[in-house]
């Protein structure tokens, strides 16, 4: 019964609800927030995939870590993933998010790659990525939330 | 920018002060700067202030390998002109005055090479590390600092 016509229906109808409706929080580290900011203005406009940025952890899905994560501010970082309500996807935004970038090694202050303190979900390359590229992770990220087997597993426990 | 060179400015200042200057001389290339003696810097700065310096612009530290230095750019608004002095300090127990008290801007750059090279201000108002975390160990611009490989937990 595991995949049934019933639980893949009602599988496809939540993930449909949470992929068009994937609220990031309003948050960015560095010079990656600026163009997470143009892929948000008019231009480009990521409300018509249904990002609302929040400004808070408590009502956001999604975490953009867009910039350097140096280690005071990794912390926090954990701190507000860790506040954000189940189900919650981590997007990597540029060189630094994901291993460091031009900090590694030698940078004393740099967390080398927020996927030593947090899941991540998706990797956007770029120093900084183009929104084109946050797009194409966007986009990505949705594609993985459809495949999402919500049902089962919960039967599974 | 032209270069600067300081021939006008260590003459005045050597007059007045013969102790408190190092010998002089123009490098190949590259700014030149007066080199001061380390107990020296209250009265060399204060002078230049009353001079028209009014302004420091930046004020950074080097490891030189057997000793640190400090180098403080100066620029006054009236003249258009710049200074640049430099002083070195023992590794064993890198101290010196703090300016702050000169000009306000040397705060945080001085808290900034604190940071960096633990050398240490006297008469600073509020000597706390400025980027680091503040239980961190060691002084990264030091050339002898070993990274450590953890801190609070989190691979450094």
């Amino acid at each position: 019964m595991r995949d049934s016509i019933i639980i893949t229906s009602v599988d496809y109808i939540i993930n449909w609800a949470r992929k068009s409706s994937l609220w990031p929080m309003t948050f960015g580290l560095a010079c990656c927030a600026i163009e997470m900011m143009a892929t948000g203005a008019s231009r480009f406009d990521w409300d018509r995939f249904g990002l609302i940025p929040r400004a808070t952890p408590r009502q956001s899905d999604l975490m953009i870590v867009a910039g350097t994560v140096t280690l005071k501010m990794a912390e926090r970082v954990k701190v507000l993933y860790e506040q954000m309500p189940e189900p919650k996807y981590v997007i990597a935004m540029g060189s630094c998010a994901i291993s460091g970038g031009p900090y590694r090694p030698q940078g004393y202050h740099v967390l080398k790659g927020v996927d030593l303190i947090i899941p991540v979900d998706v990797y956007v390359p770029g120093c900084p990525p183009r929104p084109e590229a946050l797009f194409d992770g966007i986009i990505a990220l949705r594609e993985k939330i459809t495949k999402t087997k919500n049902i089962a597993k919960i039967l599974k426990g | 920018m032209t270069r600067i060179e300081l021939t006008k400015i260590y003459s005045q200042l050597s007059n007045k002060f013969p102790d408190a200057i190092l010998p002089f001389t123009l490098p190949a290339n590259g700014d030149s700067y007066i080199e001061i003696k380390q107990e020296s810097i209250l009265v060399i700065a204060s002078e230049l202030k009353n001079n028209g310096f009014t302004s420091l612009v930046c004020m950074t530290g080097v490891d030189d390998g057997n000793t640190f230095s400090i180098r403080y750019h100066l620029y006054s608004m009236q003249k258009k002109e710049w200074a640049i002095l430099k002083l070195s300090l023992s590794k064993d127990n890198p101290v010196v005055d703090s300016v702050s008290g000169i000009w306000r801007a040397a705060n945080w750059q001085e808290r900034e090479i604190y940071d960096m090279f633990g050398i240490k201000f006297i008469g600073h108002p509020d000597l706390r590390r400025i980027l680091m975390p503040e239980d961190w160990s060691g002084f990264p611009l030091r050339r002898d600092y070993v990274t450590p490989s953890r801190w609070h937990g989190i691979p450094v």
